[in-house]
């Protein structure tokens, strides 16, 4: 399409959405820039998918805009996105062939266009030969390769994933990820949500933050750690339990391979928490300010009951958590 | 709404439904099923005429042969040579015990009085010649016993039931034999669309509930409309329904026109269907259909597209769809119950109301028994609500296909159609 009018691949402003009651998204500002690998964050339930289902124009917002490519989500500009939904549906009747050629045909490609196309994918996945099979004869791991094609074959310029990890076997999540990096560097625009911080630390080049159907923080990924690399300090010890890592200047202790990752709350002062750990005993080989990991980011700005629905463990004062290694 | 999309849906459900075997054999089944009713009594009954059994009447009254003997070659029985019939009651017995004679009739005074024949054979006869055999005798009977009484009678117009002429007032004169095509043919027609209501209906709201539990539809409508889904899914198992009508019919007509006539020479008793199928109002008949299958089928399948997508589960569906369906099985029977003559003023004025109208109004408009002004009001009231209840199931299904977990309460439906 090269009729697209200028603008961000995708722009939210002030987008509120409820169902009765329950506000899903609330005055969602979001501005995700063409050929950027975008990362919508946040736990289960915080209005991540329901944000992606009004960009894809399945529901309208109550308040607000929605532009794909500088305009209204329509037709014609969503026959350039590419969807994954989190819940990977299937004709599971259908025969592979029919069912990729069939989803081609509802983003716009010829009918034979789009049969050619689902050929060479199922060939490059390695199930060519189970092209004139039914899905449903298909292990899931294999479905789930037929549901990536589905979702690319037209060569979208923004596909968006909705938590795309979840339930992947690892081959798969390699398939996943190597496809959405090909596409990337082709020009496409990726926006992915996630719970999963660290899938998104490792693919993102910018982030939105969203807890509780709120805008937490958004921006550049790099720019996002450098901002907050006062905050993190790396610790790892011997000789002692780790009850005095617990004090006013900690907000959540974490492991991190073979270290604790000490996140701090705004202003505080690392001496005191060394001053504790030298008078426990504890025999102390690292104690460094580190880039903080985007998880802390989040727990940092969202604070402790959003980070409670995310389940990230707090640290309390009795200082629960096992030595580090 | 764009035409291409609804198009693609249309030709996926289309071609995934008529590829089915159950579509392939249910298709083929019916027309062979009709094809065996009309073979297997022309069958049996050119195999009953070289198995007839014969017989050999002592008539110990000597009033009853002479009528009875032309009855029995009626019911299948033939009469032995007069030679046989004169042989002693031993001989006749050796000739049953051979096997060359089916058995002997004895007729005496208990026969007059009391109805009581015995039959002397190696083996009895069918019940059904039983029943041909005991009639025949009782008919005999009656015909002498009448003979005596009332000398002036007609008694062979008695035997044959009598004749009901009836005179109709305040209507037009319409042959009977034409009423009596009109009523079959319009019997026809509400079968045939009670019964694809229901079923097609219901396999749309089937189809719904599989993309929404199979959780495809969030792909398809993130390409396009929910309405261009929704109208597809309709239009496209509507076209297999039009198929299968279809070869039905014309496999019927094929029966009537091709096989009646072949079938007439050896079951005269077809003659009547024959005579009967000439009288078929069939143009009437066909605009008819035309104008209340397909005006039917678009309300019907919307509420059950509707009645789908609230859904979740089997379970929940089944219940959901019950007023629907409800609706559908109460016209028809309305219209099964009066079918004998004119319907009620009520079952009239009912039948002007678009849920009932596809089935009532076809039944009365077939059988000329409605006035012109209720068959257009009846057609304008349908075809006006068409759009309007596939607007609020449009808008229900929009809400509902997204919808997990358990059905909406009714204000919840009202909210949807709201919102949405």
């Amino acid at each position: 399409m090269t009729t697209m009018t200028d603008g961000p691949a995708v722009r939210l402003r002030g987008v509120t959405k409820q169902f009765g009651d329950h506000t899903a998204v609330s005055s969602l500002d979001l501005e995700i820039p063409r050929g950027s690998i975008y990362g919508l964050l946040g736990p289960n339930g915080s209005g991540k998918t329901t944000t992606i289902r009004m960009i894809m124009g399945i529901l309208l917002p109550d308040e607000g805009e929605v532009s794909l490519f500088g305009s209204d989500p329509d037709e014609t500009r969503r026959s350039s996105v590419g969807y994954l939904p989190e819940e990977r549906g299937v004709y599971r009747k259908m025969k592979v062939i029919e069912l990729l050629t069939f989803l081609g045909e509802l983003r716009g490609l010829a009918r034979a266009e789009a049969r050619r196309r689902a050929g060479e994918w199922l060939e490059r996945l390695g199930i060519g030969e189970w092209a004139d099979n039914k899905v449903e004869d298909l292990s899931k791991g294999m479905q789930q390769k037929v549901q990536f094609i589905g979702t690319i074959l037209h060569e979208p310029q923004l596909l968006i994933l909705d938590e795309p990890f979840s339930g992947l076997d690892p081959i798969n999540q390699d398939v996943l990820e190597e496809i959405v990096r090909e596409l990337n560097g082709k020009g496409a625009t990726i926006l992915f949500s996630t719970h999963l911080m660290d899938h998104a630390e490792r693919l993102c080049e910018r982030v939105c933050l969203i807890s509780r159907s709120r805008k937490v923080l958004d921006g550049d990924l790099r720019a996002l750690k450098r901002n907050e690399s006062q905050g993190v300090v790396a610790v790892r010890f011997d000789g002692a339990d780790d009850g005095w890592l617990a004090g006013p200047e900690v907000e959540l202790v974490e492991t991190v391979g073979s270290d604790l990752h000490l996140l701090l709350r705004d202003g505080a002062e690392t001496g005191p928490i060394l001053e504790r750990g030298l008078r426990a005993g504890a025999d102390i080989t690292r104690f460094e300010r580190v880039e903080p990991r985007l998880h802390e980011i989040f727990v940092h700005h969202a604070g402790a009951e959003a980070a409670a629905d995310a389940g990230v463990p707090l640290a309390s004062a009795g200082g629960s958590r096992g030595g580090g290694a | 709404m764009n035409p291409g999309h609804v198009f693609t849906v249309v030709r996926r459900e289309y071609m995934e439904r008529v590829r089915t075997k159950s579509f392939i054999l249910s298709t083929i089944a019916i027309p062979l099923f009709l094809l065996a009713m009309l073979l297997i009594p022309a069958f049996m009954a050119a195999r009953g005429a070289e198995t007839r059994t014969t017989l050999v009447i002592l008539d110990g009254t000597g009033v009853l042969e002479e009528g009875l003997g032309p009855r029995l070659e009626e019911a299948d029985f033939n009469l032995a040579d007069p030679d046989v019939a004169s042989l002693a009651a031993d001989s006749l017995e050796a000739l049953i015990e051979a096997g060359e004679l089916g058995g002997i009739l004895v007729l005496d005074q208990a026969t007059m009085t009391e109805g009581h024949v015995v039959f002397r054979g190696r083996e009895g006869p069918s019940t059904i010649r039983s029943f041909g055999l005991q009639r025949a005798v009782m008919e005999s009977v009656l015909e002498v016993r009448l003979r005596e009484a009332a000398p002036d009678a007609d008694v062979a117009a008695f035997l044959e039931g009598g004749e009901l002429e009836v005179e109709l007032v305040g209507l037009e004169d319409q042959d009977e034999a034409a009423r009596d095509a009109a009523r079959f043919t319009a019997l026809l027609g509400v079968f045939l669309l009670y019964f694809i209501l229901i079923l097609y209906g219901q396999y749309v709201m089937r189809a719904v509930l599989e993309e929404k539990r199979d959780r495809i539809v969030e792909i398809v409508i993130s390409s396009i409309r929910p309405s261009e889904l929704m109208l597809g899914k309709i239009l496209g198992v509507g076209g297999v329904g039009l198929t299968q009508l279809v070869i039905w019919v014309a496999s019927a007509a094929f029966m009537v026109l091709m096989v009646v006539p072949m079938l007439v020479v050896s079951l005269p008793s077809l003659e009547n269907v024959q005579e009967l199928v000439e009288l078929i109002p069939a143009v009437e008949t066909a605009v008819l259909l035309l104008v209340f299958f397909p005006l039917g089928y678009f309300l019907y399948a919307a509420l059950y597209a509707a009645a789908g997508a609230m859904c979740s589960s089997d379970e929940e569906v089944q219940q959901a769809q019950l007023p629907i369906t409800l609706i559908i099985v109460a016209a028809f029977m309305l219209v099964i119950t009066t079918m004998d003559g004119p319907a009620p003023a009520w079952a009239q004025m009912l039948a002007m109301f678009p849920l009932f109208s596809p089935i009532m109004m076809f039944s009365q408009a077939t059988q000329g028994l409605a006035p012109m002004w209720q068959v257009v009001l009846s057609v304008v009231l349908l075809a006006a609500s068409v759009p309007a209840v596939a607007w609020v199931a449009g808008r229900i299904y929009r809400v509902g296909i997204l919808m997990q977990g358990k059905r909406p309460t009714l204000p919840e439906l009202v909210r949807w159609v709201r919102q949405a």
